[in-house]
């Protein structure tokens, strides 16, 4: 199967043969050159931009997988504060009852000072209205007293609230000092007609908050009780 | 210079190979504007790939081997070659006549020849090929690309003995 004399001989002519190409061909050939270096340019664009969109596809990941990570964390903490809560959460629920209550109690021993400053003015001029006005004191700071029990019964319960305690405490002083001084500086007349009038409407909040305060604590218990 | 797309430079090369390279793709084609559309074609594929020339051979052999290519792809492109897979060859024959063919003649001989025979002749008596070459190159084993030489050259041979019986009956 060796290429035999005949096929050297036509090997020899036909690989001396040239043929021109027609005129037109070298013109075409340049078009078609220059229509590939102008796509050229192009493709480089583009992978320019596909690397580019690459690019911020990952930082965006990187920026959303972060942020997954950031929530994560937070439901982690979130997590433990939950755990922590019940523990906390008693006092802080139990504050906002605390400071109100508080308050009366601190403010009592000036009532009834006052309350004695007025019998002692009562038995000065021999008022009647002023014993009434006694009368009316006495069943206040029974009333106050009815009400400090359960509030130290709840008190005893609870573990957290020396500061809210100590605020309290503060603002009652804070609030004795001032009182002292208006006691000094404000006519008895004026204060009477004035306790007179808020006596009436505090009595009936304090009854109302004191009824309510102890169908709640009853309704609790037995709501407790129930349970265990 | 050519490789940084210097057009001086290309159309340097292209004249200097333009003529014997479209007498390459002739061999493998039977029209010759067919053949020129080739013979661009893989000029441009020798232009782009220009820097991927290794300087191991020689530059023409490196375009030729690329218009060969060409031009079996084209062929292969224009319709489906069926080469039959009989691997009975004959040997010898087309050897024993004295040779006063013209080129035009051989041209003409090898343009009446089946696609897949003449590609197979071309690729192995005018190139060099091994049949081993050819069959990777055609997709065939090396038994078929040595039943289509076979083959072609009987038709060759063929074509030869009647061509001389019809120069000696004019005669």
């Amino acid at each position: 199967m060796e290429p035999n004399k005949r096929e050297e001989d036509f090997r020899i002519k036909l690989n001396s043969r040239t043929l021109q190409p027609s005129e037109t061909a070298w013109d075409r050939l340049d078009a078609m050159l220059s229509v590939a270096e102008e796509k050229k340019p192009k493709r480089r664009f583009t992978w320019l931009y596909i690397a580019a969109a690459f690019i911020g596809f990952v930082f965006v990941g990187l920026f959303l997988f972060d942020q997954q990570k950031n929530n994560v964390e937070l439901n982690e903490n979130t997590t433990t504060i939950v755990e922590s809560n019940p523990v906390q959460e008693q006092p802080e629920a139990s504050a906002p009852e605390a400071v109100p209550e508080k308050l009366p109690v601190s403010v009592t021993p000036v009532k009834i000072k006052e309350a004695v400053a007025m019998t002692n003015t009562g038995k000065a001029t021999g008022n009647p209205e002023i014993r009434v006005e006694k009368n009316m004191a006495k069943e206040k700071i029974n009333e106050e007293m009815i009400a400090v029990v359960p509030q130290k019964s709840i008190q005893k319960n609870r573990v957290a609230v020396n500061v809210d305690e100590l605020l309290a405490a503060v603002d009652g002083n804070q609030s004795k000092s001032e009182l002292k001084k208006q006691n000094v500086t404000v006519d008895a007349n004026s204060l009477l007609s004035t306790v007179e009038g808020e006596l009436n409407t505090t009595y009936r909040e304090n009854t109302f908050q004191t009824i309510s305060r102890n169908f709640k604590t009853v309704k609790s218990a037995v709501a407790n009780r129930n349970k265990e | 210079m050519a490789v940084e797309n210097n057009r001086h430079a290309q159309h340097k090369i292209y004249s200097q190979h333009a003529p014997k390279m479209l007498s390459v793709c002739r061999q493998y084609l039977k029209d010759v504007h067919q053949a020129e559309d080739v013979m661009i074609t893989a000029f441009m594929k020798v232009f782009t790939g220009l820097k991927n020339f290794e300087h191991k051979g020689s530059f023409e052999g490196w375009i030729r081997r690329i218009m060969v290519n060409e031009c079996i792809s084209h062929i292969r492109v224009q319709k489906p070659i069926k080469f039959s897979e009989e691997e009975t060859f004959l040997e010898g024959g087309f050897n024993n006549i004295e040779s006063q063919l013209s080129v035009e003649d051989i041209q003409f001989l090898i343009d009446n020849l089946p696609d897949g025979y003449r590609m197979v002749f071309n690729l192995y008596a005018i190139e060099g090929y091994k049949h081993q070459e050819i069959g990777k190159m055609l997709g065939i084993s090396e038994g078929t690309s040595k039943s289509q030489l076979s083959h072609a050259r009987k038709m060759l041979q063929e074509q030869i003995n009647r061509q001389k019986n019809y120069q000696n009956g004019t005669e």
